[in-house]
């Protein structure tokens, strides 16, 4: 009888409520926020029943929501494996269909999308994130990165050069 | 203005470079000096020159597996690429080689500044260069004073000389591994060998000279310095012929007369007369390799058989028991490799497998029989050998029954697993002397497998 107290609602299904750094409270299926590593260790810390909101100080309500967003979208994803592999230049690029169009966003969201995956340590999305600014960089001459990312060109003329041809054998013929 | 990109933390930085590749970095690294300190190093300190997947496909595949495998920065492959043309990959190569030989001359500081990020260092030394008649390529090799690992295939060139290897330079401190195969000077290898202390891991198959047919003479042009010129050596009794000093040739009786037909490639004679100043202390692994006389009876080669230098491969016998012997107390892993030599013709009609089933067991076998096993069986203490392991001696159909169980038997008995493989046959082309430009710089294709 006392089982029968239990109740019926699926843990995973469970609400919780996370406070942004704007101080604003959103209300998330538990098994969507614990993409989240940070939050599911959180959670697992407090071993408390998700009643009270979780604090995220580092992310704000627009940014939170649109991580939790990716979230839900791969809440059913299996997790991350452990294997780092060091060979990181062989990873590919590829990035699935609905993740390139949730990553159409302009690029302070793009940056902070990718500092609030580090921060809340969901590797899936960091690697998203950080696939997204390397297909930025691809293929583009170097004053075409400064100008897509707003970097000043501190080379004199000579010093360009001489770092070109230091660098170019490691480049594509 | 402050850039996002810019601003980001490093960590984060190196994920996002993670996804590109080489090529993609060295645009990236002329974007601003905060980016360049970045980047430098991520360019800079593995360089490994062969195409993807290239170690994967042409390493021994239990070799690999015994010796554990090491990270290889590969220059990423590009989509749908097929790189069995390896010639763009070369190209990598010669232009880095090129590139340090420049900053040598020009200035050497900054070659210093840069060759000493280098860690890890693989590539194919083509010493050939239609501007540069005068190469230096070879020194360029002691400014990587942090290698820890250097893996190098010479490649032969009858048209280009060479400023003299610097052997006084400072040994290479740090290097661990050393793997040198083709054509390489002797005094090169010798100032590896320097440093002896370091090395936990050394294999060398290295090749002297070519001798080109008799047909083929006339055309031939200078040879470098480390190999000394066949004719030349052949009719002055004062000159060194090979490599060898005059009590060397009291190993041989016989004239060798490698001034007819075709010559076989001969292994380079590169163990020091001393091994004082390797002071090996740490070396586990010795791989030694080359090229071996094929079994001519029956079935054999249409038209001609090369010659095989019976003095070369005689001395370099006695060379590896010299050389093992230095090493005995701290070895765990030994291997020798013979490729058995055939004319580039042999792919048309055998696989590397076929080859060495049929002609396996030839006159270089007998030379290993005779010059090594005695070594290997009398020699009582092997503190720390745990694998012997032998590529294409003793093998093939005509291999003599309880040769191969004799050696089993004795080092079983001390707790040794010994293997016995195919290997793989060296090709080489009858006219030039030369082996084969393919893939792995000694004469073998990818057909060629381990198989016991």
């Amino acid at each position: 009888m006392a089982a029968a107290s239990t109740s019926a609602v699926d843990p995973a299904k469970k609400m919780i409520m996370l406070t942004t750094s704007d101080n604003i409270d959103i209300k998330v299926e538990r098994e969507v926020a614990e993409r989240s590593i940070l939050i599911k260790n959180l959670l697992e810390d407090l071993g408390s029943e998700g009643d009270e909101p979780i604090p995220i100080p580092n992310v704000n309500e627009a940014v939170m929501k649109k991580v939790l967003e990716w979230c839900e979208q791969h809440r059913k994803d299996p997790p991350a494996t452990q294997d780092d592999d060091s060979d990181s230049r062989k990873k590919s690029t590829d990035i699935d269909e609905w993740d390139q169009k949730f990553m159409q966003v302009d690029q302070e969201m793009l940056f902070e999308i990718i500092l609030a995956a580090n921060y809340l340590d969901i590797k899936a999305l960091l690697d998203v994130g950080c696939k997204t600014v390397a297909n930025m960089i691809k293929g583009k001459s170097p004053d075409e990165i400064r100008k897509t990312f707003n970097i000043q060109n501190d080379f004199t003329p000579e010093e360009e050069d001489q770092i070109r041809r230091e660098n170019e054998w490691a480049e594509d013929r | 203005m402050t850039s996002r990109l810019g601003d980001l933390p490093i960590e984060l930085f190196l994920n996002i470079t993670s996804f590109l590749r080489h090529e993609d970095l060295s645009v990236l690294v002329r974007v601003s000096k905060a980016v360049h300190r970045v980047i430098q190093p991520l360019i800079w300190t593995n360089i490994e020159l062969h195409p993807p997947e290239y170690h994967e496909k042409y390493d021994y595949l239990e070799a690999r597996l015994e010796m554990g495998s090491t990270y290889r920065a590969y220059h990423a492959k590009r989509p749908g690429e097929e790189w069995q043309d390896a010639f763009d990959y070369e190209q990598k190569s010669r232009s880095f080689v090129e590139l340090c030989e420049y900053l040598l001359q020009s200035n050497p500081a900054r070659l210093t500044e840069l060759t000493t990020q280098v860690r890890s260092l693989c590539l194919v030394v083509d010493t050939y260069a239609d501007e540069e008649p005068t190469r230096s390529c070879w020194n360029i090799f002691a400014r990587f004073t942090n290698l820890e690992s250097l893996e190098i295939t010479g490649k032969w060139s009858w048209y280009n000389e060479f400023v003299a290897f610097d052997g006084t330079a400072s040994p290479l401190t740090k290097l661990r591994v050393a793997r040198i195969y083709g054509y390489v000077p002797r005094e090169f290898i010798q100032y590896v060998l320097c440093s002896g202390s370091s090395l936990t891991k050394l294999e060398i198959g290295t090749l002297d000279a070519p001798i080109s047919s008799s047909r083929f003479g006339d055309d031939r042009l200078n040879s470098p310095p480390g190999y000394s010129d066949p004719y030349e050596s052949d009719s002055d009794d004062e000159a060194v012929p090979f490599g060898f000093r005059a009590e060397d040739l009291a190993l041989e009786s016989d004239e060798e007369d490698l001034d007819e037909n075709e010559v076989a490639p001969r292994p380079l004679i590169w163990v020091p007369d001393s091994l004082d100043q390797c002071q090996f202390l740490s070396l586990t692994s010795l791989w030694l390799c080359k090229p071996s006389e094929a079994h001519i009876g029956h079935g054999n080669w249409h038209y001609y058989t090369p010659t095989h230098s019976v003095r070369s491969d005689r001395r370099s016998l006695v060379d590896w028991v010299r050389l093992v012997r230095a090493v005995i107390p701290t070895l765990v892993n030994l291997t020798f490799e013979h490729r058995l030599v055939g004319p580039e013709i042999e792919s048309e009609s055998t696989t590397s497998k076929e080859f060495i089933e049929i002609y396996g067991y030839g006159p270089g076998d007998e030379r290993f029989k005779e010059l090594v096993l005695p070594m290997l069986e009398e020699e009582v203490s092997w503190p720390a050998l745990k694998r012997l392991a032998f590529y294409g001696i003793l093998v093939g159909k005509k291999a003599p029954q309880g040769v191969k169980e004799k050696v089993t038997n004795h080092f079983s008995s001390l707790g040794v697993d010994v293997q016995f493989y195919l290997g793989k046959r060296m090709l080489f082309v009858p006219e030039e002397g030369t082996v084969c430009i393919s893939a792995d710089g000694m004469g073998s294709s990818s057909d060629s497998s381990g198989d016991v």
